[in-house]
Parts: structure tokens; C-alpha cells; sequence
């Protein structure tokens, strides 16, 4: 336990890591603002963002038939006009809403009727998966194929249930959601940090000194991969609840914090069933399971290089490469593939936010079960192999502590 | 020896100079080879048709060369060059757009060789693992505070480190630039280099007057004058941290983090080393896009003006010569020999496979026996297979229907299945398609990434796998 705070000490609660994650921070928050200003009109046109603000009390709150008919009133005849473009382009008109009928049909549109019109499809689509996924698993178990009659019986199960009974904005957690700029930083961050652990203690020659003392071999490796697996840990979840409250700051998350994940948008298809908030926490963990598995695979790297430059370059690479194959393969249906990097455990949305399945000896395994365990494999096996292959003291250990 | 040679030996062998080289230059290639695509698909695949009319229409455009065109559009072309007059016509109404600058010319060569690049990571990489180690050997080894008191540690050897280290990641820079050259040359041709830039599609709406010799050499220029300015500022660095985590660490936040950070609007504006060495921005025109508030366009992306090209020049020219005030003054023109360090240069080969192109190499089956759009139906083994509603139905002979594809989540991720599909043997082929509206990448996440597949239905037992995908991301993401 010593030996495991002065490791941690040593190598992370340092001055350069702290003005790095301080600095980083403030990036990240900067960064956050740009895309809330870039991808949300009511943070840049005033206009919408009072009529959003006055309609959204009409709307808000459960799903019900008058509210959807009232919407459809105001918006129908907007669409109207506008579709064959007659309407006039002035925007002084006198009874709408922002002043100008393009604009009220692209505010309705976008705020209120496209995800009225997702809210309350998702009831219907859900029981036609169901329907259609039991029928599949009807015709499979006639036909003998087993696996894909349990992945269609899977499928039934978890959408078996699925609705959305309340309208809320959602919004902030489609731009939470996909914002993976922290992730880069976060990586930077590691990256410095992890790169140095072992040659550290090689530029100062401090390693043949450690070889010498009831501490150090094994006992100071395990505490190093200890004092990282914490490290490696924090970093990314505090930048997860960076980000969390930075879009909450700039956009309303509170409001759909308690919606279910399929609400949203891009993940429609989702394999779970959480609310929106209970999912980015299981999303920021598994954030943080994927950079520990990446962290031990640099500090195995690490132990190799004399200087710190080697495991900083490649670690970069090692990046980068899960990166290329996640770019190549993350939309692709080679599930296997998606699920064995850690690239898009990182990058998880692509995981969760799909329904897809790995045969594993029969039984269908959803992607973002694999891709965990997977990565926890990974990474325990690459601190073993740290641990095995780091240098090993003769000195019978227990005797100091 | 003298000294000039223990530094070049320093830089090639101790520091592993040489190695990283080396490998910069195959993953240059190798980034070229993989993900080099033609701009103009139809005019490669017909090369021969589309050169037949090209020959007659080459260069600026006049009113012969347009009737010309006109009227074997209309007449129809003979059934040896239909595709390749397809082709020219489609270049007919992009010059008809713009006809004082724009020219016919075969342009798939230009357009790959000035094409929209992501940030050139493996230079990046080789300039901070060429320049990290200059500084920081020294502060390592402890060879520092010894070279400081002896005869040559004074200015000689700042001198000779820094302009060795900016005349090797010229060198770099440069090759970069004959690599891409010698590649499209070979693979494309690229013909006529006195014609105006925006012959190329890709700088059709570019207000510039350039030729496009002209434009490869600025934009060589200016990825010369970026690499510089990151091998100054990561030797500043390096020289200032003394250690070799932090000095890396930080020329890479320098190097990559405005490249993610920063969007296209504000990137061209700033003398930045990231922006710099991606130099094509600055020869883009302007783009728009439609405002969802006002019913109006709004701009995406505004063109770099000539004055705004040289002022970000001069803007990176300043930087390297602060970083180089700052390396004098931090040595006071001291510093010397030493071991160095170690840069296992073998890690800038990670960086090498950055980006995978191509895709899988199943066979779309040869000789299709059935195709929804032309037959009514499909009979294989007691099973009959028509198309209903877009989608094939096969029908067993105890009453059973079954509508393909067995796909239960199609209600929810918007897959698309697109008509015709096809049969072969016991195979029912077709094809889905994806449009996910958010990209998969780290940068600028805009624009759609498509997935296209070829599906195949195994009619004894109902399975379905994936024989073919391509996966098409939206141009930032690279």
C-alpha cells in the first residue's frame, strides 16, 4: 500500500500532469460551447430560442393525442405553404411565430414534429420488431438453425416493451452522445503520463538501484500497474463529467435525463434499454474500461523504451491503428471485429447503439457484452505480461512491510 | 571530422534519424497506395472512350467545341464510345459553368495530387521524433551543463543543430510533395499544368487566379512552411521541458489538437502548423450550405484570400523566428556532443497503417439467372421467389410466405433495401443500405457516413451474411 502511494505519487500527482488536465479541461469546455454554437440554433438565433422556450410548455410532459393534434394544426398548414414555396420569404409576417413561415416550419419541424413523430413511432416499431422477430424464430427452429432462431428469440426480448410516453428535448444529448473530442484529450493525457512509468526510473538508473532493495521486481511493478489502473481510470471519467456538465451548462440535458436511450435519435437501434442518464454512465465506465486496457498496453510498451520517446510514439501508433481499423470497421456488420477494439469501446455509441450479436459457440453474445469482456481481458493480459516480463528482485518479499 | 559530421551522424544513427526516414517514406507511399481513389471514377473506367472525345474538345472552352458536344449528345454516340461520352458531357456543364477559367483536361491526376487531405500524420510524427531528441538527448545524458563550458559549446552548435534539424524536416516535407507527384504522375498523368486550377472540380467556386502548377507549388510551400514551424516550436519545446514525455506530449497537442479542435472556419485564419501543412484549405473556394433558421444559405466554409494566405504565412514565419529567439536564448548558443537518445524510431512504422482503404474482396456472383426487374419469378427447390412491394416473397408449396429479408430491426435502423435483387442457385442476393447522419470520427463530426451491402439469402436454410460492404465517411473524417 505504501509502495502503492508513492508510485501513484511519483507518476501522476504531478505538477505538469495537473496544469495538462487543467488546461485540457478547459479546452474540452471551450470545444464543448463551439459544437452546442455550431449544431443548436437556440444557442445562436434569439428568435428561436424564445419560441422554442413558449411552445416547449405545450408540448412537454407525457404523450397525448390532443397535444400531437395540436401540433400537427399549427404545423400542417406550414408545410403546406412552404412546400410549393408561395408563401411569402418576408419576415415581418403578422401571426406566426419567428415572423417568417420558412422559419416556423423548420423550427417545428426540427424541435417538436420530427421528435414527436420519433417519440411516438417508437411503440410501433418496437412491437413490429417483436412480431417479426418472433416470426423469424418460428421459421428458424422449423428449419433447424438454432442460433439465429435464439438471436431472433434475443432480439424479441429486448424490444419487448419498448415506448416513449413522454416528449422532452433531446437536443443536448444527441450532441453529448457524439461528442468524442475528450476522448483525444484524454488519450494525450495518458499517453504523457503512462509513457514515462517504467523510463522514468530507467533515465535516472533508478531501476538497477530498485533490483537491489526488498521492494522493488515484482512488488514495485504491481504497484505501478495499481497506481496506473487508478490513473487511467480517473482521467477519462473526469472528463466524462466534464463533458456532462458542460453540456448541461450550454444546453438543458436535465430534462431528458430521464427518457429512455432509444429516444434519441442515432441510437434508435439501441441493444439497451437504460434511461438517458443511467446510459452515459455505463458509457463513460466503458469509456474507461477501454483507455485501462489501452493503459496497460502502453505501460507493456513502456518497459521496453530507454527513454520515454519510444512508448510516447508508440502508443500514438498503437492509437491510431485501433483507430484505422475503427473507421474501417466500426459501421461495417463485422461484429467480431468491432467488438475485439478498443478503439470502439472508447468510442462506444456504435457498440450500444446497435443490435448486433457474436456467435459464441452457439449462443448470441451482443456486441458491447464481448467488447467488454474483451477489453478486460486485453488489458489483464497485458499487465500480466507487464508484470512477468519486468525485472525480478531475488530478495524474498513480505520482509519490509 | 568535424563537428557538422558528429551532429549529421547524431541525428541519422544515434538518434535513429535514418530509421525514422526510412519509414516516413513508406507510409508515405503506402498512404498513397491505399488510400488514393480517382476523383472521377466513370472517366478511368472508360478511359479510352473519354479520351476518344477529349482529344477533339481539349482546352478552353469555345463555341465549336460546345456545339460540337451538343450534337453528338444529341445524335447519340456510337454504341464503342456511349460511356466516354457520358463522361465529357457531364465536363461539358461543369466548364459551361464557369467558361473563362474553366478548361477540359483530364483531371483525375490534379484532383488526387491537390486533393483534401486530413492532417499528414506520419510527417507530423517523423518531424517530432527527428526533433524531440535534439534538446532533450542532451538534458538526458547530462552532456548538457559539460558542452556548455567547453570550447565549441557555445553558438556553433546551436546553430548546427537547429538548421540541421529544419534542412531534415525540409527535406521531409519536400519529399512528401515528389512522392504525391511521382504517384499521380504515374497513376493519373497529369497533363496541361499551365491550365487554371479550377479545371478541377474540387475548386470550381475558387476566386483565385492559379494555375495548377501553381497551386501544387503554393500548396508545397506552405505544407514546407508548416513543417518548419512544427520542427521550430517542438525543438523550442524540447529545449525549454529537457524531458522527453512532456516535449512529445506537447508538440503533439500542438501538432493534432487544433486539427480536431478547431473548425474549418477559424483552422485557414490562424498561422497554425496544423492548418498549414493541410495547405489544399487555403486553395478551396468558398462553400455554403442551407440555413435551417432563415430559409437562406449560410457560409461553411469562406475561401482564404490572398491576403489572408500571406498574413497566416508571415504569422507562421514569426513563430520560427521566436521559437529560434527563444533557443538562443535558453542555451546563449551553448550546447553540444553527448550520447543522445534512443528514439526506437520502429514505432513510426504504428503510424504507417493510419489509414486502411479499400474494402473486402468477395465476388458479386457472374452470371445472375434471376433479376427481380426483369423476370416475374424465381423457382428453386419447391420454393418460388417474386418481388412484392420491392421486396422478395418466397412461397413454400404447403402455403407458407415468407417476406426477405429476415431482418427484424429494419423498422428501427433505418436500413434501406433497394430493388432489384438477384438469384442465384440456392442464393438470393440484395442490397441494404445505411446512412448513419453522425460520423464515426474524432474530428469534425458532420456529414453522413453510407454503408452499402450485399446481402445473400440462403434459401434451404434462411440465413443471411454479409458477401460484400462498403463503408463510404463523410470528407473530414479521414
Amino acid at each position: 500500500m505504501r509502495l502503492f502511494r508513492f508510485e501513484l505519487r511519483k507518476l501522476f500527482l504531478r505538477a505538469p500532469v495537473f496544469a495538462a488536465l487543467a488546461v485540457f479541461t478547459v479546452l474540452d469546455l471551450a470545444k464543448i460551447r463551439a459544437v452546442a454554437d455550431d449544431a443548436s440554433l437556440l444557442r445562436t438565433d434569439e428568435v428561436w430560442a424564445r419560441v422554442c422556450r413558449e411552445q416547449y410548455g405545450n408540448y412537454s410532459g407525457e404523450i397525448t393525442l390532443d397535444k400531437i393534434d395540436a401540433l400537427l394544426d399549427l404545423y400542417k398548414p406550414l408545410e403546406w405553404i412552404t412546400n410549393d414555396i408561395t408563401a411569402t420569404t418576408r419576415s415581418d409576417v403578422e401571426g406566426t411565430l419567428t415572423g417568417n413561415y420558412y422559419s416556423d416550419r423548420n423550427l417545428l419541424e426540427r424541435y417538436f414534429v420530427s421528435p414527436m413523430r420519433r417519440f411516438y413511432n417508437c411503440r410501433g416499431d418496437a412491437e413490429t420488431v417483436v412480431r417479426l422477430a418472433r416470426e423469424n424464430e418460428a421459421l428458424y427452429t422449423r428449419l433447424g438453425c438454432s442460433y439465429e432462431a435464439r438471436m431472433n428469440a434475443a432480439v424479441a426480448r429486448i424490444y419487448s416493451g419498448r415506448a416513449v410516453t413522454e416528449f422532452r428535448y433531446t437536443e443536448g444529448y444527441r450532441l453529448l452522445l457524439t461528442y468524442d473530442f475528450s476522448a483525444v484529450l484524454a488519450l494525450l493525457i495518458l499517453l504523457y503520463a503512462l509513457c514515462q512509468t517504467f523510463a522514468r526510473d530507467r533515465e535516472c538508473r533508478m531501476d538497477e538501484l530498485m533490483l537491489a532493495t526488498p521492494g522493488g521486481g515484482s512488488s514495485s511493478i504491481l504497484a505501478k500497474l495499481a497506481a496506473a489502473t487508478v490513473f487511467t481510470l480517473a482521467v477519462p471519467l473526469w472528463f466524462s463529467t466534464v463533458d456532462y456538465l458542460g453540456f448541461g451548462l450550454v444546453l438543458n440535458l436535465s430534462e431528458a435525463n430521464g427518457l429512455p436511450v432509444y429516444a434519441e435519435g442515432t441510437m434508435s437501434a439501441a441493444s439497451v434499454g437504460m434511461t438517458l442518464l443511467g446510459f452515459y454512465a455505463v458509457s463513460a465506465l466503458t469509456r474507461a474500461l477501454g483507455f485501462w486496457a489501452l493503459g496497460m498496453v502502453f505501460l507493456l510498451i513502456s518497459e521496453a523504451g530507454r527513454h520515454a520517446l519510444l512508448p510516447f510514439a508508440a502508443g500514438a501508433g498503437v492509437f491510431l491503428l485501433c483507430t484505422a481499423a475503427g473507421v474501417r470497421w466500426g459501421y461495417s456488420s463485422e461484429a467480431l471485429l468491432k467488438a475485439a477494439n478498443p478503439y470502439c469501446v472508447i468510442i462506444n455509441r456504435l457498440l450500444f447503439g446497435r443490435t448486433e450479436f457474436i456467435n459464441v459457440l452457439g449462443v448470441p453474445v451482443l456486441t458491447w457484452q464481448a467488447a467488454i469482456v474483451m477489453s478486460a481481458l486485453l488489458g489483464l493480459t497485458a499487465a500480466a505480461l507487464a508484470l512477468f516480463l519486468g525485472g525480478k528482485n531475488n530478495i524474498r518479499k513480505g520482509v519490509l512491510a | 571530422m568535424t563537428l557538422l559530421h558528429f551532429e549529421i551522424r547524431k541525428m541519422l544513427r544515434t538518434n535513429r534519424g535514418a530509421v525514422i526516414a526510412a519509414l516516413f517514406l513508406a507510409a508515405e507511399l503506402l498512404l498513397c497506395a491505399l488510400t488514393d481513389f480517382p476523383a472521377n471514377s466513370d472517366a478511368e473506367l472508360y478511359r479510352e472512350q473519354y479520351l476518344h472525345y477529349l482529344e477533339q474538345v481539349d482546352g478552353a472552352w469555345t463555341r465549336e467545341k460546345a456545339d460540337y458536344l451538343e450534337r453528338e449528345a444529341a445524335r447519340g454516340a456510337d454504341e464503342r464510345y456511349a460511356e466516354g461520352l457520358d463522361v465529357i458531357y457531364e465536363q461539358y456543364r461543369y466548364v459551361n459553368e464557369g467558361r473563362e477559367n474553366r478548361f477540359f483536361l483530364d483531371a483525375n491526376g490534379w484532383a488526387s495530387l491537390l486533393r483534401d487531405r486530413a492532417l499528414d500524420l506520419p510527417l507530423a510524427a517523423a518531424i517530432i521524433l527527428l526533433s524531440v531528441p535534439v534538446y532533450c538527448g542532451e538534458a538526458a545524458s547530462g552532456m548538457e551543463s559539460l558542452v556548455l563550458t567547453s570550447r565549441n559549446g557555445r553558438r556553433l552548435f546551436l546553430l548546427q543543430k537547429t538548421a540541421l534539424t529544419l534542412a531534415a524536416t525540409a527535406a521531409l516535407s519536400l519529399s512528401t510533395d515528389l512522392i504525391r507527384l511521382a504517384f499521380c504522375a504515374a497513376k493519373y498523368g497529369l497533363p496541361h499544368s499551365d491550365y487554371p486550377m479550377q479545371s478541377v472540380e474540387a475548386f470550381g467556386g475558387a476566386e483565385k487566379a492559379l494555375t495548377l502548377a501553381g497551386a501544387e507549388a503554393l500548396a508545397a510551400t506552405l505544407r514546407l512552411l508548416g513543417a518548419l514551424e512544427l520542427a521550430a516550436v517542438t525543438l523550442c519545446i524540447s529545449a525549454y521541458c529537457r524531458r522527453f514525455a512532456l516535449a512529445a506530449f506537447l508538440s503533439s497537442a500542438v501538432a493534432v489538437l487544433p486539427w480536431i479542435g478547431l473548425g474549418q472556419k477559424t483552422q485557414y485564419a490562424l498561422p497554425l502548423p496544423s492548418s498549414l501543412m493541410m495547405p489544399v484549405g487555403f486553395l478551396r473556394g468558398s462553400e455554403y450550405a442551407a440555413d435551417a433558421a432563415s430559409g437562406g444559405t449560410v457560409t461553411v466554409f469562406r475561401e482564404a484570400t490572398a491576403a489572408q494566405t500571406a498574413a497566416v504565412s508571415l504569422g507562421a514565419a514569426l513563430v520560427i523566428a521566436v521559437c529560434l529567439l527563444l533557443l538562443r536564448r535558453r542555451y546563449g548558443g551553448a550546447i553540444g556532443g553527448g550520447r543522445g537518445a534512443l528514439p526506437k524510431a520502429a514505432a513510426l512504422g504504428l503510424a504507417l497503417c493510419l489509414l486502411l482503404g479499400g474494402c473486402g474482396d468477395a465476388e458479386p456472383p457472374e452470371d445472375v439467372i434471376y433479376n427481380s426487374r426483369d423476370s416475374a419469378a424465381y423457382e428453386y427447390g419447391g420454393l418460388t421467389v417474386t418481388s412484392e412491394n420491392g421486396r422478395p416473397v418466397v412461397r413454400d408449396g404447403d402455403g407458407n410466405v415468407t417476406a426477405l429479408p429476415l431482418d427484424p430491426l429494419a423498422p428501427v435502423d433505418g436500413a434501406v433495401y433497394i430493388e432489384p435483387f438477384f438469384a442465384r442457385g440456392r442464393y438470393v442476393y440484395f442490397r441494404r443500405e445505411f446512412s448513419e447522419s453522425v460520423g464515426w470520427s474524432l474530428a469534425d463530426d458532420s456529414g453522413k457516413t453510407y454503408v452499402a451491402s450485399l446481402l445473400r439469402v440462403d434459401l434451404d436454410t434462411f440465413k443471411t451474411e454479409v458477401v460484400f460492404e462498403t463503408v463510404t465517411q463523410p470528407r473530414s473524417s479521414e
